[in-house]
């Protein structure tokens, strides 16, 4: 049952991995197509320069919303990175837990001197 | 101000290890199982004072708090700034983990040393102490920066050229906790003068 599950999720992993290129590719022959045609028929060269300007446009206009999200994908880093709420209690957790092990290793030894233990040896 | 990863040799930093470990150890023997509670609260102070950050120029500096530590602790001060550091290059990244034997020497030394002031120039007036306390609670950074001069120069920095930059950037910082070890000296003497009594670096007789 679980080599079965972890078929499953490997299989499924695979496949997210390798659908990843594929679609980079229609990008590509978007691109391919266009400077063909121009060549083929001058008649519509109006035509294809109508179509590339408009590609222009929506590629500055990418652009545009690429640098926004670099910006912010920069900014979150950022803020990832800044120490949190949570790593100060973290940190103030652990420094009780050293004191309260430094204080049951003193504790013991003091017991060990002459002091009453819980367990006492009939 | 903590040190990098990377920044000093690898020399500097095993020393740096070496020097905590064995001041870790002296500190350690001074104190008794009453100040752990004490030292522990003034290190969850230390720990998270860092965060406190100061806007110097174009960038910001953070507080530190060495001063204080040792005025409130004495002899054990060493002990709660390398555990402080330590905890501050693992969960807060300040500070590379293979400079945290310098990070706490540079640190708990001058806490050491403002303890050292407090103790001995204390007198028995509140306006002695508190006037003692505000040095000493400015001169913990001073010194640090100094330090961290040192620890550079040993990996073949210019000594003046970084002290001076360090101090630089940190007058803000010397003020301010000047001013806050002064508020804290203040509100101890009224409240409960025997947190100031801290146990005392060099006893005489047995060490």
């Amino acid at each position: 049952m679980k080599t079965l599950a972890g078929f499953g999720a490997a299989v499924f992993f695979l496949a997210l991995i390798f659908s990843l290129p594929v679609h980079v590719s229609f990008a590509g022959e978007a691109q391919t197509t266009g400077a063909e045609t121009e060549q083929a028929s001058p008649q519509a060269g109006g035509d294809c320069r109508a179509v590339l300007s408009a590609l222009d446009a929506q590629k500055a206009v990418f652009q545009r919303e690429m640098g926004q999200i670099k910006r912010e994908l920069a900014a979150m880093r950022q803020d990832m990175t800044r120490p949190g709420l949570r790593d100060v209690f973290a940190g103030i957790g652990y420094i009780f837990g050293l004191a309260g092990v430094a204080l049951y290793v003193l504790s013991r030894g003091s017991a060990k001197k002459g002091g009453n233990t819980p367990y006492q040896v009939s | 101000m903590h040190i990098s990863d990377g920044v000093l040799p690898v020399s500097v930093s095993l020393a740096g290890y070496a020097a905590t470990v064995v001041t870790a150890a002296w500190s350690a023997r001074g104190t008794r199982a009453e100040d752990i509670p004490k030292i522990a609260i003034v290190t969850s102070a230390f720990f998270v004072a860092s965060l406190i950050s100061v806007p110097v120029a174009v960038t910001s500096v953070h507080l530190l708090l060495p001063g204080l530590v040792g005025i409130l602790l004495g002899r054990g001060a060493f002990l709660s700034i390398a555990v402080g550091v330590t905890l501050q290059s693992l969960m807060f990244q300040m500070g590379g983990i293979t400079a945290i034997g310098a990070n706490s020497i540079m640190m708990g030394v001058p806490a050491l040393m403002s303890a050292w002031i407090f103790q001995s120039f204390r007198g028995g007036s509140p306006v002695r102490q508190i006037a003692v306390g505000t040095v000493a609670g400015g001169l913990g950074v001073l010194l640090a920066a100094l330090f961290l001069a040192g620890f550079l120069c040993l990996g073949s920095e210019d000594f003046w050229g970084v002290a001076k930059i360090a101090i630089a950037w940190h007058l803000i910082v010397f003020c301010i906790e000047g001013t806050i070890t002064a508020f804290t000296v203040s509100f101890l003497l009224k409240v409960k003068p025997d947190a100031l009594d801290s146990p005392p670096l060099f006893q005489l007789g047995r060490n």
